[in-house]
């Protein structure tokens, strides 16, 4: 066995590789204090996370379709979307196309509303 | 009240996050902030040449990030490279921001006299010379991988680039400054390079 295997070792080492970690080492051992830095983070952080997301587009969405799923269990036969649209075609203000007209621009205004980061 | 009053260091970053998660908690998030202050703004301080006031405002803004996108975060990095993604995310913000401004490239960061103090070693000094020809890639590749500490994996997930790109980064970077440094080290008796 050859008994000079590391030093063959150290001979192949990269000086490159030896220069950046030499260089990494320094940078490691530099603790930069704090100095107030963690304060004036809590300082600019806003109050709260808020909701994800995901929560705030999925409220919005849930409520519209839970709505539409009342409507339609108490308009009767599922025909509450055509009959909606016929009154809105033909400009009747029944009570069918004020609630279509409310429940749309609730599910649009909600999902604009959670869309913005206000 | 002092930012990590409550969370003693035993707590792991994990379980400081969850507290963060479960009831939006100041005081776990500052004990996080308090832990990686230094290495991120040491991180910062190189990329942007030594300039303090701008790292540690790009430390600031990635805090506040982290602390508005934690919902986001899925563990599926060290909270500490997670950091980093988002700083190096900023930083590329903040270099598009002033590209926008100017397009030349005079308010672009320079180094600081901080820093041209602080390269009184030979040490710094080469590591500086060589790194001076890397381009944007090849720098940012040799930084996550040896400043930060990170492996390819990791470098590829914070610089949003595929895995292969880092290793290839790194290997030019590698085989620029092996040149490089070969180049100053014999011309350095002659020229003076340290001057």
């Amino acid at each position: 066995m050859k008994p000079s295997t590391t030093s063959q070792l150290t001979l192949r080492r990269d000086p490159v590789d030896e220069l950046l970690k030499a260089g990494a080492r320094e940078l490691h051992d530099v603790y930069i204090d704090d100095a107030g830095f963690t304060l004036r983070v809590l300082d600019a952080m806003p109050a709260r996370t808020g909701l994800s997301p995901a929560i705030r587009f999925g409220i919005p969405f849930g409520l519209g379709l839970f709505a539409a799923a009342l409507v339609l269990l108490f308009t009767g036969s599922g025909n509450f979307f055509i009959d909606a649209a016929m009154d809105i075609a033909t400009s009747s203000l029944t009570m069918t196309a004020v609630v279509f007209v409310v429940m749309v621009g609730a599910m649009i205004a909600g999902t604009a509303a959670a869309a913005s980061d206000s | 009240m002092a930012p990590n009053a409550g969370h003693p260091a035993g707590f792991t970053d994990n379980d400081l996050i969850g507290r963060v998660l479960l009831s939006d908690d100041r005081n776990a998030f500052a004990e996080l902030v308090r832990r990686h202050q230094s290495a991120l703004r040491a991180s910062l301080r190189k990329m942007t040449g030594g300039n303090l006031d701008l790292s540690d405002d790009i430390a600031q803004e990635t805090f506040i990030l982290a602390w508005k996108n934690i919902r986001s975060f899925r563990h599926e990095a060290r909270f500490s490279t997670w950091l980093y993604r988002i700083a190096f995310n900023a930083w590329q913000s903040e270099i598009r921001k002033k590209r926008e401004l100017t397009l030349d490239d005079e308010n672009m960061p320079e180094p600081e006299p901080q820093v041209a103090e602080s390269e009184r070693t030979s040490l710094r000094r080469d590591l500086a010379q060589a790194m001076a020809d890397l381009n944007d890639g090849e720098r940012n590749a040799i930084l996550q991988c040896y400043y930060n500490d990170l492996s390819h994996e990791e470098a590829a997930y914070v610089l949003g680039i595929p895995l292969g790109t880092v290793k290839t980064n790194i290997l030019k970077a590698k085989e620029k400054m092996r040149a490089k440094l070969a180049a100053y080290q014999s011309g350095s008796s002659g020229q003076g390079v340290a001057a």
